[in-house]
């Protein structure tokens, strides 16, 4: 620790989530909303601010509570907080964003199962302080919304020709109706996921190449 | 001579001089190579293919090439990303892409079969480990991506000849008219590429039966559960058989060596549920035919199919006997 310092160690607790456990494609949780209402890239925007928000909550909460809540029945106290912010962000996206709020339906209230926020708190804002539980909420918040507007991205391209609205290709042209119905969103993710796994590979040293990348990390607990 | 192979046995590792290597089983060599079989069978497509050119001109040749183009664009691909040597035999595109082919309606623009056997072939056949691996028939994935893919281009049924726009004869019967049996017999009705035409689908299918290329378990399983739920509902066996692509797909489709149940009665058994799936479609579901999802449910039960009707020895027979 003789060159502690405080940011740096803030960006590394961020970068992880960020980059290195991608919780869709690298932890490989959180698929229902990835597979589910990914049809449009700005979905992948709401959703993401929406759970970014909650685990930034949560863990910020609970890492400041973490003395005081009785192990035996800390789930249950995660839930109840979870809940809450949940709550919140439900209503203030059915205020602010109707059409999109609509769209992402029972995925919002659903976060509060979500496996990342359950996990992230368990196995990190549980026991670290809350200025470290923060820096890690924003790189697994901003990672998973990285990840489903990729995927978002893709289907939107693909499937209506579109680009967060914008039109991509001309008119006329035919688009990919498969990317807009639920098989396409399980062959994007697929291929995206195929995709990361050859390139881990290919910068992996040569020692580790022929063996297998373990996709789930040390520290993923639910 | 015992006594030397304990010997052998006993200093085991210690092995030098040339080894036999046993490959996996089966040993037994039949007359009919791969080659022969994908050969047979291509020959066996080329009547349907003509009727088709003669039906609806020379754009069902090219709609043939488009596919089998698209098919073998897609293996030259993936052998590209496997790292193998780029160009393989071209029997199985041929293959795939002619079934693709002829299930595809007169009046597509030709990119429609490039892409729908790419995709068939790179997603069902290619990921899953190459020609011999597949578990879903790679030109019926490809057709499903196609139909919910680009609906509005999977419709353009034309009448032979005139080549204009028509109603297929079954959604014709569905309507309460539909056309009397010796016309759709003779195949000049609306349809797809290769579907109309009975006598050239029998032609192409008896060979096939004939060199045993093809079992006639599952035509007969197929055509006989279209023949019995089209009496028992419809009052009009012949119609059902003859209309659609009932034959095209019980001889060319449900005979696939690859992505069909490896016993003999497990074949019968997905020909009857590739009917059934197929008339369900037909009489209660919203699309007018449905082999090709017929087909692919029938394709995801292989393996409980194989394991019900796994062949056991007789009672009294001994291991070795």
């Amino acid at each position: 620790m003789a060159q502690y310092s405080f940011w740096r160690e803030k960006w590394r607790l961020i970068s992880e989530g960020l980059f290195r456990d991608t919780p869709p494609f690298f932890l490989v949780i959180g698929l229902c909303p990835a597979l589910a209402v990914t049809t449009a890239a700005i979905n992948g925007v709401i959703m993401g601010i929406a759970v970014t928000f909650v685990l930034m909550g949560a863990e910020v909460i609970i890492s400041l509570l973490r003395k005081w809540i009785p192990r035996t029945i800390r789930i249950p106290v995660y839930v109840i907080i979870i809940a809450v912010l949940v709550t919140v962000i439900d209503l203030v996206l059915a205020g602010t964003v109707p059409a999109i709020h609509r769209v992402l339906g029972i995925f919002v209230p659903l976060i509060v199962v979500n496996c990342i926020i359950l996990g992230r708190v368990e196995a990190f804002a549980a026991h670290n302080t809350p200025a470290n539980a923060a820096a890690d909420a924003l790189g697994y918040g901003l990672g998973y919304m990285w990840a489903l507007v990729a995927i978002g991205s893709i289907r939107e391209i693909l499937g209506n020709g579109t680009w967060f609205g914008l039109q991509i290709f001309p008119e006329g042209l035919p688009t990919v109706d498969l990317f807009k119905l639920a098989p396409g969103a399980f062959v994007t993710m697929a291929a995206v996921l195929a995709a990361l796994n050859v390139i881990r590979r290919r910068r992996a040293p040569t020692s580790e190449k022929n063996a297998a990348i373990p996709v789930v990390s040390r520290n993923a607990a639910a | 001579m015992s006594t030397q192979t304990t010997t052998a046995a006993q200093d085991g590792v210690a092995t030098q001089g040339p080894t036999l290597i046993i490959g996996p089983a089966p040993y037994v060599h039949a007359p009919l190579t791969r080659q022969a079989i994908l050969a047979v069978f291509i020959t066996a497509v080329v009547p349907v293919l003509g009727v088709a050119t003669y039906f609806f001109g020379w754009r069902a040749l090219g709609v043939a090439v488009a596919a089998v183009a698209g098919a073998y664009g897609a293996e030259v691909v993936a052998h590209w990303a496997r790292q193998r040597s780029l160009f393989g035999s071209p029997g199985p595109a041929l293959v795939t892409g002619l079934v693709l082919a002829l299930a595809l309606p007169p009046a597509v623009p030709l990119w429609i079969p490039f892409i729908g056997a790419f995709f068939g072939v790179l997603v069902a056949q290619e990921l899953f480990g190459g020609y011999g691996y597949q578990i879903f028939h790679p030109a019926m994935v490809g057709w499903v991506f196609l139909v919910i893919s680009f609906p509005s281009f999977m419709e353009g049924w034309l009448e032979p000849f005139e080549l204009v726009t028509a109603a297929t004869p079954l959604s014709q019967i569905r309507a309460g008219a539909g056309p009397d049996l010796w016309t759709l017999f003779a195949g000049t009705t609306a349809g797809a590429l290769g579907e109309t035409s009975v006598p050239a689908i029998l032609l192409g299918g008896l060979l096939l039966l004939v060199t045993r290329v093809a079992d006639w378990r599952p035509v007969v399983g197929m055509l006989g559960t279209v023949a019995l739920m089209g009496w028992a509902f419809t009052g009009n066996p012949l119609a059902e058989l003859m209309a659609g692509a009932a034959l095209f797909g019980a001889f060319f489709v449900a005979t696939d060596p690859v992505t069909t149940p490896l016993t003999r009665w497990g074949r019968f058994l997905f020909g009857v549920g590739v009917g059934l799936v197929m008339m369900v479609i037909r009489l209660w579901a919203s699309r007018p035919e449905g082999v090709a999802f017929a087909i692919l449910f029938m394709n995801s039960l292989v393996p409980l199919v194989n394991l019900l009707t796994r062949p056991r020895p007789k009672k009294g027979a001994t291991a070795g006997a």
